[in-house]
């Protein structure tokens, strides 16, 4: 009922009709039911309405089902008072899925006994109450996931991470249950994964980092000497991701994913850049300069780590592109190359897999330097 | 019927989306950390994720009639409940006293992840708390075109054995969140300490104000005497700007811990300076770096408070004299805590401080403003604290507080 009559009103308000004199309107007090909306207190107020103190006649309240009111500071926001009743607009959108407490002074009503809301009395004032809680609203669709990387069927077994690619942002919180690593027989493989309070998330909430926990992959740390490596060399497994993960909005996936993969040789070794291998453009072309590598790297990287200079050091411009499972890098100019020396940057923070970079082994004991060069060029010449 | 209920669906297709998109980008100012003030009211905020400074005039107001403290429990809790979500959904980021009210204010980010919002909340003299309506406050901006893009993070690296999993996840931050790690004004000017996108990153940028849409930025080198080394990467994390028998300097503070002294003249865009190293007070993260005048000393001191140790007190006056620390002078090595040689150099002395203050600033003549957290509750709370010695007495029990013991003469 009160739901429909806010209908009425916004459809009369949209027709240009005036209604809000009418005098046969319920007296009521309209809660939003998503956010971004006000609250509005249509009722007649008291004709000494103009002197009234609104965050304390009018207070709308974080409930979080403790004692309320007293010494609690309502949620600030705009009022707008007219001669059918007063709005309250927050300043910032009312939060879904929070819970709200609403509180009107009776006093501040020209005719109280129309309410028909709980009464509550505190210091001897006497309230109208209601709550309300915005419901976490539903998408039109449901997320994927749209990639996982490493995309390669085999692992090594010191794998670091995977990176999981959603299709919509997904809600924090569900990682530790959602998200299993099995083996081929089912048999949940325990404390592989990391699991934290603050999950790895981008900032759009698309793309989750999952890490192996770091004990379990590095050589003589006592839960690996305990537990054991989490991933067996020569067997294989499933990652799975079940179907209950919700997006920002609540909404489960759009169906359960696993990623198979075998496990191969744990990479042990620092990854050597000259034993890439380059195939040049030739010049005057906007052919792609490609490089091999001998394994492959994490994903994000190799779209970050390496720039292309010319014989000056100034940075040529163009697209990357990544391939054969990562294991393959290509770089497309955005004007054609020229005669003349040409030099791939590689940073050495560039890892592989298993989060060994171009200086040294992720597991490397502590004692050991690392190579001292924070970058390594791989220069090249256009004929 | 049918019909009304589609009339009401078209209406509120065309009314939503567009009430929603007004609150949501009325502003556009997408997070607020570091905050700075100039002497007549105009705020400035660091915005890391959007890498600019935003310069938002809040007037130059009128002085309060005497120095008073301010005091506000669970400021954190109260913070939450005025902009409308529950306790753990906000994160004060840093506070700034309004030089002329001496009301302060407070960045901070409302909700998390892709839903996180910027707010500045306002605390008068009598403690009352006021979200500013950023949309409805006259301002201009500085982009910042050097910043690290939300890509860039660190690198892992653990103690006495690989890294763990804390280590880790330390490591996945990204590298913006130190773009902008304080903000001094200074006659005319903004002093920004950072970071920029390059592999020499630790950055001076020097914006005049009036915004003109040009700055200079400065890389900024110093001879770090715990590590052991020459550092270009690790920002400056607290620094303020002095005049020293005629010229202006910038003292800045690292973490673990080197005070370092850079000549403001030599902030020219592009340059690659090295700061005088003239002390260090001892392994941790230095906060902020607030001046103020000791009532009994009768001169100027630093108060530097750090999340690992007391607060360091040292004067001012004698620091641009002081010997500077370089490597041909000192003993190699690494010098850390372990090996009890802090503080070098004329640092001065630890103050007593209960409690962890995780920002501070001078709020008037006599009082620091803190934002604490309690030792023995873990409440977050706005407190207020006599510069010359910030000491709680309602947290200690001493002889002085048995009847009939006459109290410390000061």
């Amino acid at each position: 009922m009160k739901q429909q009559y806010f209908h009425t009103l916004l459809l009369a308000t949209l027709l240009g009709l005036n209604i809000g004199g009418c005098s046969q309107a319920p007296p009521m007090l309209i809660v939003p039911e998503i956010t971004g909306e006000s609250v509005r207190l249509q009722m007649k107020l008291h004709k000494t309405s103009s002197s009234f103190d609104w965050q304390h006649s009018f207070a709308i309240y974080v409930d979080d089902g403790g004692l309320c009111c007293e010494g609690r500071l309502p949620v600030q926001g705009t009022y707008h008072v007219d001669k059918d009743g007063a709005t309250f607009e927050p300043d910032f959108p009312f939060a879904e899925g929070t819970a709200y407490r609403v509180r009107v002074l009776s006093g501040i009503l020209e005719n109280k006994s129309d309410f028909s809301l709980k009464k509550v009395v505190e210091d001897g004032q006497e309230y109208f109450e209601t709550q309300f809680t915005l419901p976490i609203r539903q998408p039109i669709k449901p997320a994927k996931v749209v990639r996982i990387y490493p995309s390669s069927a085999e692992l090594p077994a010191n794998l670091l991470r995977f990176y999981i690619y959603f299709s919509s942002s997904m809600r924090s919180g569900f990682a530790q249950d959602a998200l299993k690593l099995v083996t081929e027989n089912g048999r949940q493989v325990e404390g592989a994964l990391m699991h934290f309070k603050q999950e790895l998330w981008s900032p759009d909430q698309k793309r989750l980092t999952v890490l192996f926990d770091p004990g379990r992959i590095k050589r003589g740390v006592s839960t690996n000497l305990e537990a054991g490596p989490a991933l067996r060399e020569g067997e294989s497994y499933r990652l799975i991701i079940d179907r209950a993960w919700k997006n920002a909005r609540g909404v489960k996936l759009e169906m359960g994913y696993e990623k198979r993969f075998r496990v191969g040789p744990a990479l042990r070794s620092v990854p050597d850049p000259l034993k890439w291998q380059m195939t040049l453009p030739s010049s005057n072309s906007f052919e792609e300069l490609t490089i091999e590598f001998k394994r492959p790297f994490d994903h994000a990287l190799l779209r970050r780590m390496f720039e292309v200079r010319d014989d000056e050091g100034n940075a040529v411009v163009g697209t990357i592109t990544v391939d054969k499972m990562e294991t393959r890098w290509h770089f497309k100019p955005s004007n054609p190359w020229q005669h003349g020396d040409y030099v791939v940057v590689v940073d050495a923070a560039l890892e592989d897999l298993a989060g060994n970079n171009l200086q040294g082994l992720l597991d490397r004991p502590v004692a050991e330097e690392l190579s001292g060069a924070t970058s390594i060029d791989l220069p090249f010449k256009i004929n | 019927m049918k019909q009304f209920k589609f009339l009401i669906v078209i209406f509120m297709l065309v009314l939503l989306p567009g009430a929603f998109n007004a609150i949501v980008t009325a502003q556009e100012i997408q997070s607020a950390a570091a905050l700075g003030f100039s002497p007549d009211g105009v705020l400035f905020v660091g915005d890391n994720v959007g890498g600019a400074i935003y310069a938002f005039d809040m007037g130059k107001g009128t002085a309060p009639a005497k120095p008073a403290p301010v005091n506000v429990e669970n400021i954190d809790a109260r913070v939450a409940s005025i902009l409308g979500v529950g306790p753990g959904a906000i994160v004060i980021n840093d506070l700034a006293v309004h030089p002329v009210t001496q009301e302060i204010y407070l960045s901070v980010t409302r909700g998390y992840g892709s839903f996180a919002q910027p707010a500045i909340v306002k605390v008068d003299g009598n403690g009352n708390l006021t979200n500013i309506r950023l949309s409805e406050v006259k301002y201009t901006k500085q982009t910042l075109h050097d910043v690290p893009d939300g890509s860039k993070h660190f690198q892992a690296r653990g103690m006495m054995e690989a890294p763990t999993a804390k280590d880790l996840v330390k490591a996945e931050a990204p590298m913006h969140t130190l773009a902008i790690m304080d903000i001094e004004y200074y006659k005319g000017e903004l002093f920004i300490a950072g970071i920029s996108n390059e592999e020499f990153a630790s950055t001076l940028r020097r914006i005049p104000y009036p915004f003109s849409g040009k700055y200079t930025s400065s890389k900024i080198k110093m001879w770090h005497i715990a590590h052991d080394h020459y550092e270009t990467r690790a920002p400056i994390r607290a620094l303020v700007a002095k005049n020293f028998n005629g010229a202006d300097y910038l003292i800045a503070a690292y973490t673990c811990s080197p005070v370092v002294l850079i000549p403001i003249k030599d902030l020219k865009d592009g340059a690659s300076v090295t700061g005088k190293t003239i002390g260090d007070m001892g392994n941790g993260q230095p906060l902020d770096m607030v001046l103020f005048n000791h009532p009994m000393m009768k001169k100027e001191y630093l108060f530097v408070t750090n999340n690992s140790r007391m607060p360091q007190v040292f004067p001012v006056d004698g620091l641009v004299d002081a010997k500077e620390y370089k490597p041909e002078t000192l003993e190699p090595g690494m010098k850390m805590d372990p090996m009890g040689v802090f503080p070098y150099g004329p640092l001065g002395y630890m103050t007593m401080f209960v409690g962890s203050s995780l920002h501070i600033d001078l709020l008037n003549e006599m009082y620091f403003v803190s934002l604490t957290r309690d030792a023995q509750t873990g409440s977050l709370d706005l407190e207020s604290l006599v510069t010359m010695f910030p000491v709680k007495l309602h947290r200690l029990y001493a002889e002085y507080d048995f009847p009939g013991v006459a109290p410390p003469e000061m």
